[in-house]
């Protein structure tokens, strides 16, 4: 075996995808706010009125990310959410998206329903 | 001297690819040695839920990981929140919440994954300073003692940032 490819199916991919662009983008907030105004997670904890081991995880990814706890957040950081569900846009030559949602090693169920082994 | 073309010609490492979306082209190279890739399929297969609460499965997280590694995005927000992080002798720590991962470089943008395992276990036992050694162990096998390896201590020796 010259390459192996790590697949854990297309759905698992693009939720693993958004959930590490939303915490990036979360963590960068917050490193940004707290350098221009000086608090410290402690004092942005307190503000949102939790612990500063709560926040923590949140921003490392160690416990459940809510779209509540995203949006009290934004308003402790004085900052906007922008959400948009875009239409893909298909460009010739383009690198598709993934048709299967199995994981590696097992038969591959293609979108028309047929079936092929890897 | 061996190049990274000689050692997976005679499968001492194994390129790692992942999926990415349209318009999305790979900017780093990742390959893993043959145990670290078995590890790698049983993470794929099992499903195994998350230790610590997280959102992400382990296999996600891994996935996760990887992404950003391949395509080019940065695995270092701030010193808090890095993704990666020199242990000692140029052996390199990639992390997620439930995983932990030690290579090299053996060049810029170009990771060797050795060995993966859980970040609970790793703490538990203090398994740094094995995993560090064993990774040194096996680079001095596969390319001998100075060769294909970025001797760097910071991030941007390693990753084009």
């Amino acid at each position: 075996m010259t390459s192996y490819r790590f697949d854990i199916g297309a759905a698992a991919e693009a939720a693993s995808r958004l959930y590490g662009q939303v915490r990036d983008e979360i963590v960068r907030a917050v490193v940004e706010e707290s350098a221009e105004s000086k608090e410290t997670r402690e004092q942005l904890a307190e503000r949102l009125g939790e612990k500063r081991s709560e926040v923590n995880n949140q921003l490392v990814g160690k416990s459940e990310l809510t779209i509540r706890w995203l949006a009290k957040l934004a308003e402790a950081l004085d900052r906007d959410v922008i959400f948009e569900l875009r239409r893909r846009e298909r460009r010739d030559g383009e690198n598709a998206y993934a048709k299967t949602a199995t994981v590696g090693g097992l038969p591959v169920m293609t979108v028309d329903g047929s079936r092929k082994d890897r | 001297m061996a190049s990274l073309e000689d050692l997976v010609e005679n499968g001492s490492i194994v390129r790692i690819e992942i999926g990415l979306p349209a318009r999305e082209l790979p900017e780093r190279l990742l390959f893993g040695t043959p145990d670290f890739v078995q590890w790698l399929e049983k993470r794929a297969a099992q499903r195994e839920p998350s230790a610590s609460a997280a959102d992400l499965t382990p296999a996600e997280q891994i996935y996760g990981l990887f992404y950003r590694y391949v395509a080019g995005k940065p695995l270092i927000i701030s010193r808090q929140f890095r993704a990666l992080t020199q242990i000692k002798n140029s052996v390199w720590e990639l992390k997620t919440p439930d995983i932990r991962i030690f290579g090299w470089f053996p060049a810029k943008d170009v990771f060797i994954a050795v060995f993966g395992d859980w970040a609970d276990r790793v703490k538990e036992y203090d398994l740094y300073r094995g995993y560090r050694l064993e990774v040194g162990r096996i680079r001095r096998e596969l390319v001998g003692e100075k060769e294909l390896c970025i001797w760097g201590t910071n991030p941007d020796d390693v990753l084009s940032l």
